[in-house]
């Protein structure tokens, strides 16, 4: 069918009849309005029109063309956010990643528990070395230091008072 | 003076001639380069690369073998359909086309005929944009730039037979869509030439 078709299009084009015919009027009308309404108001800005009229002196004298400046603000304050965006994202700290909190929850529990505890008993003694000494009133000081002491043979025991 | 006064110093090398012929141009290949390009920063390409094309070739134009302006159009159309192929931009939409657009007054200027004659013409332009690059850039030629058939053949470079048979098509596709029961329009009570 679809051959038939063409073939018997081929036989129109060749005799020059069927699209030759004009179209209906107002159709035609209105495209050719609706075209020419399209850019009526569109023309090139002053800005642009230097530029590309610096680029076609930079050809007429053989040099090269003149880099393109950003043609539009938009396009420029695109440029500059993404800029900003970039510089942002290396200065900030990233919060702790997904992965990073894998790898905490990965440590065997043992390993984590010895730690804490070590951690716990050096603070509790670097406690008890700062705090201990400034808390302890002279007097019983002085009868750790006589505890400490060996007990000569023959004298009264005074710990066992206590 | 005329195109080929301009055209004819220029081939002689007049660098000032170049400056008169770009304005005496500029409007016409941005306009053609918009409507094929529909869009503003890629007819602003054409633009500049037409008249880098012509300064390079303008040489080799030969007045016996065809019009300037059939020549011109066809080194703007070639670049158009390059930035077609390299990149598919979305058409720009009507009301950025034809912003503050006035509408040839009417014998009833009344404000509501003028609003539905706006929107028969943006019904149009979604139209020809619907269709492809082939039939939109032979209706353009055609109905924006009056060209005949033969020339549009000789501007896109293929047989006159082929022109007639995308215009036929074009013209059915547009039919067709105007005609739509959803567009809520039909062709000819709201026709722009009917006001």
């Amino acid at each position: 069918m679809n051959l038939w078709r063409s073939v018997a299009h081929g036989f129109r084009l060749a005799r020059g009849g069927a699209n030759e015919r004009p179209p209906s009027p107002p159709l035609a009308a209105d495209l050719r309005q609706t075209l020419q309404a399209a850019v009526a108001q569109q023309s090139l800005r002053p800005s642009e029109r230097a530029a590309i009229l610096a680029a076609l002196r930079a050809e007429l004298m053989g040099a090269p063309a003149p880099p393109r400046p950003y043609r539009s603000a938009r396009h420029w304050l695109s440029a500059t956010v993404a800029c900003a965006l970039t510089f942002l994202s290396l200065a900030l700290p990233w919060p702790a990643t997904p992965a990073a909190m894998t790898t905490v929850q990965a440590l065997p529990a043992a390993a984590l528990t010895s730690d804490i505890s070590r951690a716990m008993v050096t603070q509790r003694a670097t406690q008890e070395a700062t705090v201990a000494p400034a808390s302890t009133p002279a007097p019983v000081l002085a009868l750790h230091s006589a505890a400490s002491r060996p007990i000569p043979s023959g004298t009264l025991d005074i710990t066992s008072h206590e | 003076m005329t195109d080929l006064d301009v055209v004819a110093r220029c081939q002689a090398g007049d660098a000032d001639a170049w400056g008169e012929f770009f304005n005496a141009c500029q409007d016409r290949v941005f306009k053609l380069a918009l409507l094929v390009t529909r869009s503003r920063q890629d007819a602003q390409d054409v633009t500049q690369e037409t008249f880098i094309r012509l300064i390079k070739t303008i040489h080799s134009y030969d007045a016996s073998k065809g019009s300037f302006e059939t020549w011109l159009y066809a080194i703007v159309v070639n670049l158009g359909r390059d930035h077609l192929r390299r990149r598919n931009r979305l058409p720009l939409p009507w009301d950025m086309m034809a912003r503050g657009d006035r509408l040839p007054a009417a014998p009833a200027d009344q404000p509501e005929t003028i609003s539905l004659a706006r929107e028969w013409q943006r019904d149009i332009w979604e139209a020809v944009n619907r269709l492809n690059d082939k039939q939109r850039i032979a209706v353009v030629l055609h109905y924006y730039l009056d060209l005949s058939c033969e020339q549009i053949a000789e501007v896109l470079g293929c047989p006159s037979g082929t022109v007639y048979s995308r215009l036929h098509y074009a013209r059915l596709a547009l039919e067709k869509e105007l005609s739509r029961p959803e567009q809520g329009l039909a062709l000819e009570p709201f026709s722009v030439k009917s006001l």
